[in-house]
C-alpha cells in the first residue's frame, strides 16, 4: 500500500496482508506515532495498560509482514518476546499459524495482564478453557515506539508544558525506627543498595520532618511526596539534562509541576543522600518504573535556608532519564 | 539479624547431629510443559541432585559446593560456575522436600523451571526467602541459576555498602551505553564518532576455521575453529561503520547482561562488559562487548577501548574468563 494513502487515524484494511487483517493508526500532531493490527476491542484499550496493548499490535503488524513461520519465530527471537499457546511456542506441537492465536483471542473470555518483574505475561483465556500467554520483555527500548532520543525529546516537552500539581501523600507515622541523628523514620524499601530507600522523616513527636537543621533528610521527604505542596512555593528546579541530544536545552520548571508530572507516571519513588559541596547539600531522586523497567534520576543541589526561605529559589539539578534497568547483570562488579 | 542467623546456624548444626540423613533430600517433579520423557527425567534429575546438594552443603557446614564426580555432569561449565558465583555471595537452601513446578519451553531447546523456593542464608529477613529459576539445556544440563527477582532487589541482598554517589556514577555510565546502543539504532554515525577518543583501541575477533591438513593428527582431533583478534583505528572502524549502515536498512542492536566494573585506582575510568545482540537487514549475530569508558570529563565520557567477541567458537560458548574485562588492560 503507498505510504501516502495511510491515514493519519482511524482504521483501514490493508489488501496486501491478510483479509482479516485489520489496521489502525494513531496519530499525534499530524505525525503517525503508531501503526499496527487491530486486535483488541476499545473496553480493552481502554482497560488495560495502553502500552502492552499498543506494543501487542505493533508487534502483530510485524509478524504479518512476515510471510513464514520461521520469519515470525526469527523475530520473536529477536525481540525475546514469546506466543505460547495451549503450552505451545509458536512453530511447536499444535501450533502451527498465528492466526491461531487471533482465534483465541477474539474469542477470549478473560484477560489477565501481569506485570512488575522482567517479564510481562498476557494471559487470556477462552470458553473452552484455551489458553494463550504472550510473554514480553519488560523493558522500555521494546514496549515503546519511541528510541531513547525520542522520548527524551517528547518528555521534556510535555515537562515544560505540565500543569500536574505535588500531591502530597499524608504519610502515616506507623511502624517507625530511631535514626542515628535522633529521627525517626518510616519505609526501608530500597533500590539496589541500602541507602536509597523510600523512607520517610519524622521528628520526636511524629510529625513529618521539614527542617533547616535537617536538610538533606527534609529535602528527601519533600522529594518523596510527604510535605504539603505549600512548601515548594518559590521553589524552582533550574535542570541541567543528561541526554542524548546534546543539544536539548536545560529547563527550569517549578518543583510542584516537575514532582506532580513524575508522580503521575506510576514511578515508584526513592531518595538518598549525596553528601555535601561546600555549604550546599545534595539529594538524589530515583525513580523508579516498575512495568518499563528504567529510571529517572534527579539530583539537586541546595543550601538548607533554601528549604524554608520566603523568597523564590532557584534549585540547581542535574536529570538522566530512561536508563534501562531490565538488561543490568551486575552495577557493581569488583575483581 | 545476626542473632536469627545464629540460631539458624546452630539449629541446622543441630539438625545435623540428629536428624536422618534424609532431611537435606529434595524431590523435584516437573508437572507439565516437557513432552520428551527423557528431558523431562534429566530436569527432574538434576534439580532434585541441585536442591538436595545444597541442603547437604549448609548442613554439612561446608564452605564449598561439592558434588559427587557422575554428579558434576548434570552441569555445564556455565552452569557451574554459576552456582559457584551464587554459593561465594550467600549459602542457599531449599526448605521443602517436595517441588513441582512446570516446564517452560525456552528458544533453541533451552528449557527453563521457576518458583523454586529457596532460602537465602546471607540475606535480611526481609529478603531471605527468595525464588529460584534453573536452566537446562536441550539436554537437561543445569546452564544457569538465577533468583527470580528483579536484579536490583537481588543486589538489595549483596550490596549493602555502597554509596549513592557510587550508585549514580554507575547508573550514569548505564546511561551512556544505552546512548551509544541507541546511536547504532538510529545510525547516527557522528555520534559514534564523537564518543570514541582519537586514540581508541579497537579490537574484533573474529572465528575461523583451521586448516586442518596443516596440522598433526593430535591437533586435527582437537578444536577445528579459533578466534582472531583485528586491531583497527578509530577512522578504519568508523569508515567500516558508515559502509554498514550504508548497506543496512534495518539495525537493532541490543545489549544484554551487562556488568559495569570500576577500574580500582582511577575513579574515573570504568569498564563494561555486555551481551551484543547484533540485528541488521543482512546479518545477525551475539557477541561479547567490552568498552572502557573515561569518565573524566561526566559531561562528555569517551570510550578508549572496544572490544568484540564471538560469544561461541568449536560449538561452545566463549569461556568467561576469555571474555575481556578491565582488568585485563594496563592504565
Amino acid at each position: 500500500m503507498p505510504y501516502k494513502e495511510i491515514p493519519l487515524s482511524g482504521q483501514f484494511s490493508c489488501s496486501e496482508l491478510s483479509n482479516t487483517a485489520m489496521f489502525y493508526t494513531e496519530s499525534r500532531n499530524g505525525a503517525i506515532i503508531q501503526l499496527g493490527v487491530r486486535l483488541f476491542s476499545d473496553p480493552i484499550r481502554k482497560a488495560y495498560d495502553p502500552v502492552i496493548i499498543s506494543f501487542i499490535e505493533r508487534l502483530w503488524a510485524e509478524l504479518l509482514l512476515r510471510k513464514t513461520i520461521q520469519g515470525q519465530s526469527s523475530l520473536l527471537k529477536e525481540y525475546g518476546v514469546r506466543i505460547v499457546l495451549g503450552g505451545y511456542p509458536l512453530g511447536s506441537g499444535s501450533f502451527k499459524k498465528l492466526s491461531q492465536a487471533v482465534d483465541l483471542i477474539n474469542s477470549m473470555n478473560s484477560l489477565t495482564i501481569t506485570t512488575g518483574g522482567t517479564e510481562i505475561d498476557v494471559f487470556m483465556r477462552n470458553a473452552n478453557g484455551e489458553t494463550l500467554h504472550i510473554y514480553i520483555p519488560a523493558s522500555r527500548d521494546l514496549l515503546f515506539q519511541y528510541d531513547k532520543k525520542e522520548h527524551e525529546e517528547l518528555m521534556i516537552t510535555e515537562l515544560a508544558e505540565t500543569k500536574e500539581r505535588y500531591t502530597c501523600t499524608a504519610p502515616s507515622a506507623t511502624n517507625l525506627s530511631a535514626t542515628s541523628n535522633g529521627l525517626l523514620v518510616s519505609g526501608g524499601e530500597c533500590y539496589m543498595i541500602d541507602s536509597l530507600k523510600n523512607d520517610i522523616f519524622f521528628t520526636k513527636n511524629r510529625s513529618v520532618l521539614f527542617d533547616e537543621n535537617y536538610p538533606e533528610e527534609s529535602m528527601r521527604n519533600l522529594l518523596m511526596g510527604a510535605i504539603n505542596e505549600s512548601k515548594l512555593e518559590g521553589r524552582v528546579l533550574d535542570i541541567r539534562l543528561h541526554a542524548y541530544n546534546k543539544d536539548l536545552k536545560g529547563i527550569k520548571i517549578p518543583m510542584t509541576n516537575f514532582l506532580g508530572y513524575m508522580q503521575k507516571q506510576g514511578f515508584k519513588f526513592y531518595s538518598g543522600s549525596l553528601g555535601h559541596n561546600g555549604e550546599k547539600c545534595q539529594c538524589l531522586l530515583a525513580m523508579y518504573h516498575p512495568v518499563y523497567n528504567y529510571l529517572h534520576i534527579l539530583s539537586v543541589s541546595f543550601l538548607p535556608q533554601d528549604l524554608v526561605s520566603q523568597k523564590s529559589v532557584i534549585i540547581k539539578s542535574d536529570l538522566s532519564t530512561f536508563i534501562p534497568q531490565h538488561n543490568i547483570k551486575n552495577l557493581f562488579q569488583e575483581k | 539479624m545476626r542473632i536469627q542467623k545464629l540460631l539458624l546456624s546452630a539449629t541446622l548444626a543441630f539438625f545435623a547431629v540428629v536428624a536422618n540423613a534424609q532431611l537435606d533430600v529434595v524431590r523435584f517433579t516437573i508437572q507439565d510443559g516437557i513432552s520428551d520423557p527423557a528431558l523431562k527425567a534429566s530436569v527432574e534429575n538434576s534439580a532434585s541432585v541441585l536442591l538436595s546438594t545444597l541442603n547437604a552443603t549448609v548442613i554439612a557446614g561446608k564452605s564449598k559446593i561439592k558434588f559427587e564426580k557422575d554428579k558434576e555432569m548434570l552441569f555445564t561449565k556455565d552452569g557451574r560456575k554459576c552456582l559457584d558465583e551464587m554459593w561465594a555471595s550467600s549459602a542457599m537452601m531449599c526448605p521443602v522436600s517436595q517441588v513441582t513446578e512446570k516446564g517452560i519451553s525456552m528458544q533453541n531447546g533451552i528449557v527453563q523451571v521457576r518458583n523454586i523456593p529457596i532460602t537465602v542464608l546471607a540475606a535480611d529477613d526481609d529478603n531471605c526467602e527468595q525464588e529460584l529459576v534453573i536452566c537446562f539445556n536441550e539436554n537437561g544440563q543445569i546452564d544457569n541459576i538465577m533468583i527470580a527477582l528483579e536484579e536490583h532487589r537481588y543486589l538489595d541482598v549483596i550490596n549493602a555498602q555502597i554509596s549513592v554517589k557510587d550508585f549514580h556514577r554507575r547508573q550514569a555510565i548505564v546511561d551512556f551505553v544505552e546512548n551509544f546502543r541507541t546511536a547504532y539504532n538510529r545510525k547516527d554515525i557522528d555520534y559514534i564518532n564523537n564518543v570514541f577518543s582519537d586514540n581508541a583501541l579497537i579490537i574484533t575477533g573474529k572465528v575461523v576455521k583451521i586448516d586442518k591438513k596443516k596440522q598433526d593428527l593430535t591437533a586435527q582431533s582437537l578444536n577445528n575453529e579459533q578466534i582472531q583478534y583485528q586491531k583497527s583505528t578509530k577512522e578504519e572502524y568508523i569508515n567500516n561503520l558508515k559502509k554498514c549502515f550504508k548497506n543496512n536498512s534495518y539495525i537493532n542492536l541490543i545489549f544484554d547482561d551487562i556488568e559495569v566494573m570500576r577500574h580500582p585506582k582511577r575513579d574515573d575510568i570504568f569498564g563494561v562488559t555486555l551481551k551484543q545482540h547484533w540485528n541488521s537487514s543482512n546479518y545477525s549475530d551475539v557477541g561479547y562487548l567490552f568498552l572502557m569508558i573515561n569518565f573524566e570529563d561526566e559531561q562528555n565520557p569517551s570510550i578508549q577501548v572496544r572490544t568484540w567477541q564471538p560469544d561461541k567458537y568449536n560449538g561452545k560458548p566463549l569461556p568467561r574468563d576469555e571474555v575481556f574485562s578491565l582488568d585485563m588492560f594496563n592504565i
